[in-house]
């Protein structure tokens, strides 16, 4: 049997790690590097190229190009968040046959865990490049806020990469693995994670071996991303005012100013300003080429982005109340994600708790780290040195009701594994079928949450209303997915109902993507 | 004997018997526990029955049978943890209910949100009179009805916090509710 790692599969850098000798240790590439960029470049024969050499192509082929391939997995081709990414993408984005988004690059349409199976299997075989031998399971993170659907293409992601996927886990959860590894003090921590696509807290209480989270929240759409898409769209304003020209709305020019951006955000980690150029943006009526040449300061910086800060607030505000905590109640911040390298970020943070934020471990590997070891706490021989971990589900699951109102089987925050039931009755005479939509989300209205599919129980004895009662029994595993039986009480006979994933794809698809089955 | 063979021993005992073991069992709690020593007592546990603590033995049906009991921990856990469902779980178990009915679930939930808040908040006799029909509304899901009533609470209590508070709640649920009206996307229907 191979070795077991745990991959950090980041929106816009990934990382993997492995517990040798007891210690977790990061791995990195030939050349010393500890990230990846997550970007898949596609080229002509079919070619696929990942990582750093991948992530050049961004600006000359963009349209081959697929980055932060996680913030459309597992989503539906037509919710709001698919039409936000359709706007910032240079490749092209197409509904999928059962909904779903799929991308497509040269001539060839892809389901998105396929995309972000290359950046696993790349993954794999850096790790196996690293260790010298093979590398067949490992514990993935994602998002803590990710729902069923996005859990579960991950899942497939790893399957078509040929790993076997030990666990998904929160990345929040897996930090405070890594941050809390042989600590052993009893302390309630909270986690803040502002990656390159997503946000989440997390608070956990740690005792000797056992880190129990308490409450989580998050948001999947604020992360580093934003922060440089608010600046790019400052220094295309900015640009405008110097030449009159408005570069707000075209493809490239957009992808060159969010690359600076995203180049200054780094540069002002370290100097008090910094100075923007971007050549060639546009062409003037005259023919000449217009570039832009602009001063960044970081209070200019932090102007611009403080309305993202201030929204990452209020999600741990949400997160200590469902915790039942206050700031003062938390012993230790931990800090992870690219963004927390940001000085204005760590300032502001600090300040929220009343406590100076931790961040002695790279947050770039923290997660990976993490990772590495719930994948050592599921294999080891033994139990000693090993945690056990506790986690909870990050949204409520529940069913559509009469009036369009979501019932909640399973609230929020509940720990995992766990299972609710709920009896339905007829509502009609002789009616021999019943249909019920699961949703997952916090909205009162099932429309507000995010459809996990619907499915039908039907041959149901015909009888006059109320009198048939089936029970269907909601039972969430931990990797945070989402199984389904019914029971018909009157014979007793039970059906396991899979959730028709209406954007994702069955296993005989997952299988038939799979890249050893391909042999590419 | 190996300490794999006696935790996969144990498990299936465990696994047996979990129709018949209550809450406190499953926790290894006394009834008259402390409400401290119930988180202590939910670690202690967890290190031993949390399914990922088989994970390494590859045994599926060990897996299955130890999720299948600890899905029950945690539910002992989440019950007894707070006040009111365990003093409603008390009552259910006296009764022979060894598993907190669904109901019961709910109701000591409302329980727990009636003491936070409604009836107890109107402070003038007028006032309380239009807040009990404006509560009655909302649990009818009139929200108009129950819109109207609050403000008709609030002319002889103007700075209640609550009155205002459920004002905003049931201002909105009445426009979600004439929205759905109109378009009912998802409805549970029966055939």
């Amino acid at each position: 049997m191979g070795v077991a790692v745990g991959i950090d599969l980041g929106t816009s850098n990934s990382c993997v790690a492995v517990v040798r000798d007891g210690e977790p240790v990061v791995l990195a590439d030939s050349r010393g590097r500890k990230t990846q960029p997550s970007v898949v470049a596609y080229g002509h024969g079919g070619k696929v190229i990942v990582g750093h050499r991948a992530r050049r192509n961004l600006i000359y082929a963009p349209q081959n190009t697929i980055a932060s391939a996680k913030r459309l997995i597992g989503r539906r081709f037509l919710s709001d968040t698919v039409r936000r990414i359709m706007g910032h993408t240079a490749y092209e984005i197409v509904e999928g046959p059962n909904g779903g988004a799929r991308c497509r690059v040269m001539g060839k349409v892809m389901a998105v865990p396929e995309v972000s199976a290359q950046v696993l299997r790349h993954m794999k075989e850096l790790a196996e490049e690293a260790l010298g031998e093979e590398v067949d399971q490992a514990v993935i993170t994602v998002p803590a806020y990710f729902n069923d659907h996005q859990r579960q293409a991950t899942k497939d992601a790893a399957t078509i990469a040929g790993l076997q996927c030990l666990r998904i886990i929160n990345e929040p959860t897996a930090a405070a693995l890594a941050y809390g590894f042989k600590q052993g003090k009893r302390q309630h921590i909270a986690i803040y994670d502002l990656g390159g696509g997503t946000f989440d807290i997390s608070i956990l209480r740690l005792d000797d071996d056992v880190f129990e989270v308490v409450s989580t929240s998050g948001d999947t759409f604020l992360g580093g991303d934003d922060f440089d898409y608010a600046v790019a769209d400052h220094l295309a304003e900015v640009f405008k005012r110097q030449h009159n020209v408005d570069i707000s709305s075209l493809r490239t020019p957009r992808m060159k100013l969010r690359d600076a951006a995203e180049r200054a955000k780094i540069a002002l980690t370290a100097a008090d300003e910094v100075e923007v150029r971007v050549p060639a943006l546009a062409r003037a009526q005259t023919g000449e080429e217009l570039g832009l040449t602009a001063i960044l300061t970081r209070e200019e910086y932090g102007r611009i982005v403080a309305p993202l800060i201030q929204k990452t607030f209020l999600v741990c505000d949400d997160a200590l109340s469902s915790a039942k905590m206050s700031t003062a109640q938390i012993d230790h911040v931990l800090m992870v994600g690219g963004m927390s390298r940001t000085p204005l970020i760590r300032q502001a943070v600090g300040e929220y708790f009343s406590k100076t934020a931790y961040t002695d471990i790279n947050p770039d590997e923290v997660v990976a780290i993490g990772a590495a070891i719930q994948a050592f706490n599921l294999t080891a021989e033994d139990e000693s040195g090993s945690s056990v971990l506790l986690d909870v589900t990050s949204q409520s699951l529940g069913v559509t009701v009469v009036g369009g109102f979501c019932e909640v089987i399973i609230p929020r925050n509940t720990p995992i594994p766990t299972d609710a039931s709920k009896v339905f009755h007829t509502a009609h005479d002789y009616q021999t079928e019943v249909r019920i939509s699961v949703n997952q989300g916090e909205g009162r209205m099932a429309a507000d949450n995010e459809l996990l599919g619907q499915f039908v129980l039907d041959d149901l004895r015909p009888a006059p209303r109320g009198e048939v009662r089936v029970r269907v029994t909601f039972e969430i595993d931990s990797d945070g997915i989402v199984r389904v039986v019914a029971q018909d009480l009157e014979t007793g006979k039970s059906r396991d109902i899979r959730i028709e994933a209406s954007s994702g794809l069955t296993d005989d698809e997952v299988q038939s993507m799979r890249f050893d089955h391909l042999g590419v | 004997m190996n300490s794999k063979l006696r935790k996969a021993i144990e498990i299936e005992v465990i696994y047996d018997l979990l129709d018949e073991l209550d809450y406190y069992q499953l926790l290894g709690l006394e009834r008259d526990a402390d409400p401290a020593e119930v988180e202590p007592a939910f670690r202690a546990q967890s290190r031993i029955l949390h399914p990922d603590r088989l994970a390494r033995l590859g045994d599926a049906q060990l897996t299955r049978q130890a999720t299948a009991i600890y899905r029950t921990v945690n539910e002992a856990y989440r019950c007894l943890k707070e006040p009111e469902s365990r003093v409603q779980y008390d009552q259910e178990l006296a009764q022979g209910q060894i598993r907190i009915s669904d109901s019961g679930r709910s109701d000591a939930k409302a329980a727990g949100e009636a003491s936070a808040d409604p009836e107890k908040a109107a402070r003038t006799e007028k006032g309380g009179k239009y807040w009990r029909l404006a509560l009655q509304q909302w649990r009818d899901e009139d929200y108009q009805g129950c819109v109207m009533n609050i403000q008709f609470a609030l002319n002889f209590e103007g700075d209640n916090e609550v009155f205002t508070e459920w004002l905003d709640k049931a201002q909105k649920a009445a426009t979600d509710k004439a929205k759905t009206k109109e378009k009912n996307p998802y409805k549970l229907r029966f055939f």
